[in-house]
């Protein structure tokens, strides 16, 4: 289409896709199809039933409310986030996805964007049924600003852990037995077999322990931070830099 | 515009040209491959000079139907459009204005897309690529599962289209559906192009399918007449005369017939079966060397 004579079909100049539109889209990807809507309901249900709960017993603190309600939410949320990537490859609409912004990687960071979105809306849900519970218990808000860190880091934590494993596998059922198996049971498993007993090698690899070390009224010898750090290394950066390139040169059929 | 092993064509604006060739002669992997979704293994596919990665708001440029079944199916027909107009900033109406385009009614917009036929999910995958205003599209067997009705209102949008300066390259192997539908047609087959034209030009003069009770007779008849006719590979003759002269000549000789119809194409027909019989997928050569 370069003939002589032949006028340009193409304009270089018009402005490209806008990042914040692919951020909007992808949100809205969140809950417009009835699996991801599911999911998110479910949620919903599981969340009210844990502050019933947790109001008729009568002495849960905010701290302890809100560490149950977001570690609910956060798994939740890991299956929302592995649906958002891998649904688009099961159903193919990622033909279409990457013909309207064939920039993949563009598109990448707009859907992890739009899962740590909804992570943050979670988040506050969580917070106000936690202060809720604590209210109603008329219990003290201690250990509160310990209680909100560990919350963001496990809502934050899972939900990219589950976007890097949704990444590197292209299939909801394989990314969600591999975020519910791996990180939590095989492989700190094979990590406490060659290690010495008394060594916390395993708070090293298993994000769980690591995370549970920000739980409000755990000590812990040396940084809590490092052990996390490292986890992250080797189940979100990993995974996610593997499944990164594996979508950029991904055939899309 | 495209090329397969070294071989390009191009497409001008006003032109709905056909890409024809036999399954696996690469036309899909061709198609794919211009709108970045397949990358080529060797050289570059560009379209206007522009590689798909590089141009800008590509939807809005180039109008893609790629697979009418690559759609989310929880996904209704209309939120699909929606999706891809707040991508490329389009206001609302212009989804509105797309289904009604594309013949797709508000009952069935709203319905999800698992419940469609293959004739309504082309007709969302046309409104789709429609919808940024694009000036090429690009349509991988557009016509599939449309019915003849489909088929002839299909003609039509893309005539529009490309009347308006609009240029369309759409794929099929059938050749009935190219003929019937563009103005311009290359044929794949092998990696390299085997014939490029006018429609006109490579469907040739009148032909005739014939079939009677004694299609030898009926040969004899034809030729002492002064018409060429030889056995067709649909059974019967294929006559290079109008089908009325055909059955003028039949009833004065008492022939009783079987059948008798326009026939598409002579020589491009020839060629294609050509193509398409003797080796079958078989030493086709994939895309290897790349569109250019």
């Amino acid at each position: 289409m370069t003939a002589p004579g032949v006028p340009n079909l193409i304009d270089p100049q018009v402005p490209g896709v806008r990042f914040g539109s692919l951020v909007r889209v992808e949100s809205r990807k969140l809950t417009d199809s009835r699996g991801a809507l599911g999911v998110l309901i479910a949620l919903g249900v599981l969340l009210l039933i844990i502050t019933i709960t947790g109001m008729s017993n009568g002495t849960i603190a905010f701290d302890s409310a809100l560490s149950a309600l977001s570690a609910t939410a956060a798994n939740f949320l890991a299956i929302i986030a592995i649906m958002l990537v891998t649904a688009e490859w099961s159903q193919r609409s990622v033909v279409s996805t990457f013909t309207l912004e064939p920039r993949r990687e563009r598109v990448v960071v707009a859907k992890a964007l739009a899962a740590l979105a909804l992570g943050a809306v979670a988040f506050v849900v969580c917070l106000l049924l936690a202060w809720l519970i604590s209210a109603v218990n008329g219990e003290t808000m201690d250990h509160a600003g310990e209680a909100l860190v560990s919350a963001a880091l496990y809502i934050g934590f899972l939900v990219l852990m589950g976007f890097a494993f949704a990444l590197l596998l292209l299939n909801t059922p394989g990314a969600i037995v591999a975020f519910f198996i791996l990180p939590t049971l095989l492989v700190p498993l094979l990590v406490g077999l060659v290690s010495d007993q008394d060594s916390d090698a395993q708070t090293w690899v298993t994000p769980s322990m690591a995370l549970d070390q920000f739980t409000p009224g755990t000590t812990s010898s040396g940084s809590p931070w490092l052990p996390l750090l490292v986890c992250a290394l080797v189940w979100i950066v990993l995974p996610g830099a593997l499944g990164a390139y594996r979508v950029q040169v991904s055939e899309v059929k | 515009m495209v090329a397969v092993n070294d071989v390009s064509f191009s497409a001008l604006p006003g032109q709905v040209v056909g890409f024809l060739g036999p399954n696996g002669a690469g036309k899909s992997t061709t198609l794919r491959i211009l709108a970045g979704l397949t990358l080529p293994s060797a050289g570059s596919a560009t379209i206007g000079g522009l590689a798909y990665r590089d141009i800008p708001n590509p939807a809005s440029q180039v109008g893609t139907l790629l697979d009418a079944s690559a759609f989310h199916n929880g996904r209704t027909g209309r939120e699909t459009l929606k999706l891809a107009a707040m991508t490329m900033d389009l206001p609302d109406s212009r989804v509105q204005q797309m289904l009604e385009v594309v013949g797709l009614t508000d009952q069935e917009a709203k319905r999800r897309i698992r419940n469609y036929s293959l004739g309504m999910r082309q007709r969302l995958g046309l409104a789709a690529a429609l919808l940024g205003n694009p000036r090429v599209l690009l349509l991988d067997e557009p016509v599939n599962g449309l019915d003849p009705a489909g088929i002839h209102w299909m003609r039509g949008v893309l005539r529009h289209f490309a009347d308006n300066g609009g240029t369309v390259l759409l794929s099929s192997h059938l050749l009935h559906e190219v003929e019937m539908i563009a103005d311009h047609i290359v044929v794949i087959g092998q990696g390299r192009i085997m014939a490029q034209g006018s429609t006109e030009q490579l469907v040739g003069g009148p032909g005739t399918q014939v079939q009677a009770g004694d299609d030898a007779a009926l040969g004899q008849a034809l030729t002492a007449a002064g018409l060429v006719a030889r056995t067709s590979t649909e059974g019967g003759l294929y006559v290079q005369a109008e089908p009325e002269q055909v059955g003028l000549i039949a009833a004065q000789h008492g022939l009783a017939l079987k059948e008798l119809r326009r026939a598409g194409s002579g020589r491009l027909e020839e060629l294609y079966l050509q193509l398409t019989a003797g080796h079958d997928r078989g030493p086709i050569a994939p895309t290897t060397g790349g569109p250019r």
